[in-house]
């Protein structure tokens, strides 16, 4: 049996039936003929309840049936027993009905219904209830025979006793349910049950969240459509739109799993294709029961994101819509009575608050939670954190004021109130951007998710097993970066799938697990956060890396490079190792492209595998691009600025400790041999004088007593910067600079400092390259 | 801005209207008048559409590019908007001189591209009838054609710039880029 019906019984037996006997006995008392929509209700409830029991007695039929039909008996002697007091036309109908259905149910025991007969049954159940609801209201005027009311009453406490048995009922077949199995003894444990533990397709987080957001804008658009309908009721084209939402909406909880949502959504479909074959007219009434139907359909929707089972009252709404769709009996009954039109939503307007009442209890602290956030449109939110970004650098233009006037004018009278202001300023600038900058961030794991799918299905396609593993998938990321990291990751795991993994048999011979592993995990490290894919395939053999660039021409064949340059080669256009081109891969783009995409990030990709035992990419991607930290240096009265979060530290060397390997010059750090770059070269700064000569300046610098250079990069392999003074570490926001300058080399962008001028930001990886490419190429 | 007086006559300044600013009885006919925005370049006069020039800003603070082409001077700080500014003395093959307090900036923008102009001074804004327009593209001493129309007010002749010349000379494509990386 599945969580649903469970959790709808029990609540229904929690609630519906006090409930029912409460009113039941308001009306014996008072005769209140208002009360009937809640009396309505509450029987809707109760049928509800009885087509369950008799689904799970399906089900279930070796055992605990008998207890379920006895239950069903009882209830269904009940609820009809509640009519009887208000349908004195219609008691011989219904309890001929009544007693055909008992003897059914008698069948169903037996293990002799099928299913059809069952649907059957509830069908005949279904038109049994339409005439007592006309009959209802006929007979409020009526007088209520006493000593009828009496027999309630009596009868009243009959059932209850059964109704606090249904539990156990529910329970019986609970127990011989395959996957009911954690302590779900306590009843209420039982309407905590999640709901989406149903479906496969529910287990997925990613595709929920896809469900949810697809819902939540289908919702939107009935909302907005049905109102247009609403002005214009003839339109076929909304009413096609209206299907069409309908169906994809049905279609979409059909295929999750939610029952409650599907059912309403058919309801709705049926009453719209109706309407759409022109077999019913639209008038407020229709539409009334639709937007009843949409308020339910949002708070099943909302116990879906809640986590929590959907509430299971969609009886009266659907009952509704089913009778809007067959039009007759809102029709006749609003004719039938004097007050016309308002007949059905005068009966029906209760449901929905009942219910959400009910729901709230459930899902309580996450609905605290829910309220507490807002969706934002990201486009105002990029206006925002741009504006935040301005408005930083005027807190560093502000400050330099500040310090000007404080230093030059010290007589100034208001300079401390002044600078106090500034201060304060600073603190609360600071704390927005801390804000904002938190704004942005979403998990990694958003991204991460949808990779399960993706390892799934290429596994299955190509016979291979391989498990993902997902780790630190809570470890937050601005949302751009987080969208933008998809693509370059699904690259890298279909290369993982596709060329590490090998073969099951394969892995076997060589005495590995045959189900291969993929580790990706995310982490935070200082401002950046290190995304590492693992997998325990074959790895990659750089001896073959270095044929097959030689081969492709990328290298010449005297190139000597380390293992690790190597493997990085595959990173470059061009070059792709698989023999045959599948589906996956092997079109030569991937990795270049995949390298591409995370340089834009502004970050770094590195590979290290060992042959044989598996491949590690390391990606490294800063926390967030809007501002960043710089350090400002400057080499021949140009200012440049360099991202801190490249920087691992700032030196200060004396000229003569700089050596010369060939042409290149290097400086040795402690235990590693650094790549220096020589600014002003790599600028060209010193094509502004005439006398322009690498070596005179090289020369010059040498003459200095002293040298500054920002060691940057991947800690492993720093290449250094050698500038002429380092100024200081100011937050700023980097701008593009617009189509023009876009392919400045060495430069990223443009900042624009506290006093309004503008810096150019290095771009450290090209800086990086052309140290490597210098040592390299010129060492060969 | 001290030392600039003596190379320009007080005569040019951007304070002073000649002409007619759309006072003439032919120009009532709107659609027939175009109005353009006189600069000068080592004193001789050039005008640029009114309708590319979103404004004239006074000469800013340079930031130098290295690598950049060669005609941009640098990029400037317009409001948080960072955009390169253009020597169009460089462009049009006269030496270059230092920049003076008569040096403006004019921000025009051709398409998607917006950049500033380094001009030695504006002169006014003209308005001209077609008739006192003609379709003639000039070469300049480096080959380069930056004029694709001339004026004729009167007995004065003044090339009318094309910005999307401009920009086209700086050697680089700055429409859209769709090829963004398959």
């Amino acid at each position: 049996m599945d969580a649903l019906v469970k959790a709808t019984i029990e609540s229904l037996c929690k609630k519906s039936l006090p409930e029912l006997q409460e009113q039941l006995l308001l009306i014996l008392h008072s005769g209140l003929p208002l009360d009937d929509s809640d009396v309505l209700y509450n029987l809707g409830e109760c049928r509800e309840l009885l087509s369950m029991l008799i689904e799970a007695s399906l089900k279930d039929l070796e055992s605990g049936t008998s207890s379920i039909q006895d239950s069903v008996s009882t209830l269904d002697s009940k609820r009809q027993d509640a009519k009887n007091p208000k349908e004195t036309s219609a008691t011989p109908c219904i309890e001929r009905v009544s007693e055909d259905s008992t003897k059914e149910l008698a069948k169903i025991g037996d293990g002799l219904l099928s299913d059809d007969e069952a649907y059957a049954l509830l069908a005949e159940m279904d038109n049994m209830d339409p005439p007592a609801i006309s009959a209802a209201p006929a007979n409020d005027t009526g007088d209520m025979h006493e000593d009828e009311a009496l027999r309630l009453l009596a009868e009243m406490d009959a059932p209850l006793p059964s109704a606090s048995n249904l539990p156990p009922a529910g329970h019986t077949a609970e127990e011989h349910a395959a996957d009911a199995s954690e302590g779900e003894d306590d009843e209420g444990q039982l309407s905590e049950i999640p709901e989406w533990e149903a479906n496969e397709f529910q287990s997925d987080p990613s595709m929920l969240v896809d469900f949810v957001v697809n819902t939540d804008e289908l919702m939107v658009t009935l909302d907005a459509t049905i109102l247009q309908l609403e002005q214009d009721p003839n339109n076929k084209n909304i009413i096609e739109e209206i299907f069409r939402s309908a169906h994809t909406l049905k279609g979409a909880a059909g295929m999750f799993g939610f029952k409650g949502i599907e059912r309403v959504m058919h309801r709705m479909e049926n009453l719209f294709d109706l309407i759409r074959k022109e077999k019913l007219a639209t008038d407020s009434r229709t539409i009334d029961v639709v937007f009843q139907g949409l308020d339910l359909l949002r708070t099943l929707l909302q116990a879906i994101k809640d986590g929590g089972p959907c509430g299971a009252a969609t009886v009266p709404t659907v009952k509704a819509l089913g009778l809007a769709a067959k039009g007759k009996y809102p029709g006749t009954q609003a004719q039938g009575r004097d007050s016309g039109g308002g007949s059905k939503p005068d009966s029906l307007p209760k449901p929905t608050p009942a219910h959400a009442a009910e729901g709230e209890p459930k899902g309580k602290k996450k609905e605290a939670k829910e309220q507490s956030t807002i969706r934002v449109d990201l486009e105002r939110l990029d206006v925002l954190v741009n504006l935040v970004g301005e408005l930083v650098i005027d807190r560093s233009r502000f400050a330099s004021i500040e310090s000007e006037l404080r230093t030059n004018y010290p007589q100034i009278k208001v300079g401390s109130n002044f600078s106090e202001t500034v201060q304060l300023f600073g603190r609360h600038m600071n704390e927005i951007q801390d804000i904002i900058m938190k704004v942005r961030m979403v998990p990694i794991g958003n991204a991460f998710n949808k990779f399960t799918r993706v390892v799934r299905d290429i596994s299955r396609s190509l016979d291979k097993k391989i498990d993902l593993v997902i780790v630190g998938e809570d470890a937050e990321l601005d949302k751009t970066m987080v969208e933008q990291i998809g693509d370059p990751l699904i690259h890298l795991i279909r290369n993982c799938c596709d060329h590490g993994i090998e073969m099951p048999d394969v892995r076997q011979q060589k005495g590995k697990d045959p189900q291969g592993t993929i580790r990706l995990s995310a982490s935070q490290e200082g401002n950046a956060i290190v995304i590492k894919i693992i997998d325990d395939g074959k790895g990659i053999d750089p001896a073959m890396i270095r044929k097959k660039a030689i081969e492709k021409g990328l290298i010449k064949e005297d190139s000597n490079l380390n293992d690790r340059d190597s493997l990085n080669l595959i990173f470059e256009a061009g070059f792709s190792t698989a023999e045959k081109v599948t589906n996956l891969s092997g079109r030569g783009v991937g990795m270049d492209v995949v390298k591409r995409q995370i340089m834009k990030l502004k970050g770094t990709i590195d590979l290290a595998s060992v042959p044989g035992a598996g491949m590690t990419v390391t990606i490294r991607l800063p926390l967030t691009l809007a501002i960043v930290q710089s350090l400002l240096v400057k080499t021949k009265g140009e200012t440049f600025a360099v991202p801190l979060n490249s920087v691992i530290e700032s030196i200060r060397i004396s000229p003569k400790d700089i050596q010369k390997v060939g042409d290149s010059a290097v400086y040795k750090l402690r235990d590693t041999v650094l790549p220096l770059v020589y600014l002003e070269e790599a600028m060209s700064l010193s094509t502004r004088d005439d006398q322009f000569s690498p070596r005179a300046s090289r020369a010059r610098a040498r003459n200095n007593d002293r040298l500054f250079v920002v060691v940057v990069g991947h800690p492993d392999r720093p290449t250094g910067i050698v500038v002429d003074q380092l100024l200081n570490q100011q937050e700023m926001v980097i701008k593009p600079m617009g189509p023009l300058m876009r392919n400045i080399p060495c430069v990223s962008g443009g900042a624009v400092l506290g006093q309004g001028e503008v810096v150019l930001v290095l771009d450290v990886p090209e800086i990086e390259a052309m140290g490597r490419g210098r040592s390299r190429f010129q060492a060969a | 801005m001290s030392n600039s007086v003596e190379i320009f006559n007080n005569e040019i300044s951007m304070f002073t209207i000649r002409g007619e600013l759309g006072g003439s009885p032919e120009s009532t006919e709107f659609s027939a008048v175009r109005q353009f925005i006189g600069l000068m370049i080592d004193r001789e006069e050039f005008l640029l559409p009114i309708e590319v020039t979103n404004e004239i800003i006074m000469m800013h603070q340079l930031t130098f590019v290295p690598r950049a082409p060669r005609f941009i001077e640098g990029v400037i700080n317009l409001r948080g908007t960072i955009l390169p500014a253009i020597n169009l003395r460089k462009m049009l093959g006269v030496p270059t001189t230092q920049f003076n307090g008569q040096s403006r900036i004019i921000i025009a923008r051709c398409e998607n591209v917006t950049v500033g102009l380094i001009v030695d001074g504006i002169t006014y804004v003209v308005a001209l009838n077609h008739d006192q327009i003609q379709v003639q593209s000039l070469h300049n001493k480096s080959g380069s054609e930056l004029i694709s129309m001339i004026s004729k007010r009167g007995d004065q002749v003044n090339g009318i710039l094309d910005i999307a010349k401009i920009l086209g000379e700086t050697g680089i494509s700055y429409h859209e880029e769709e090829v963004e990386e398959a």
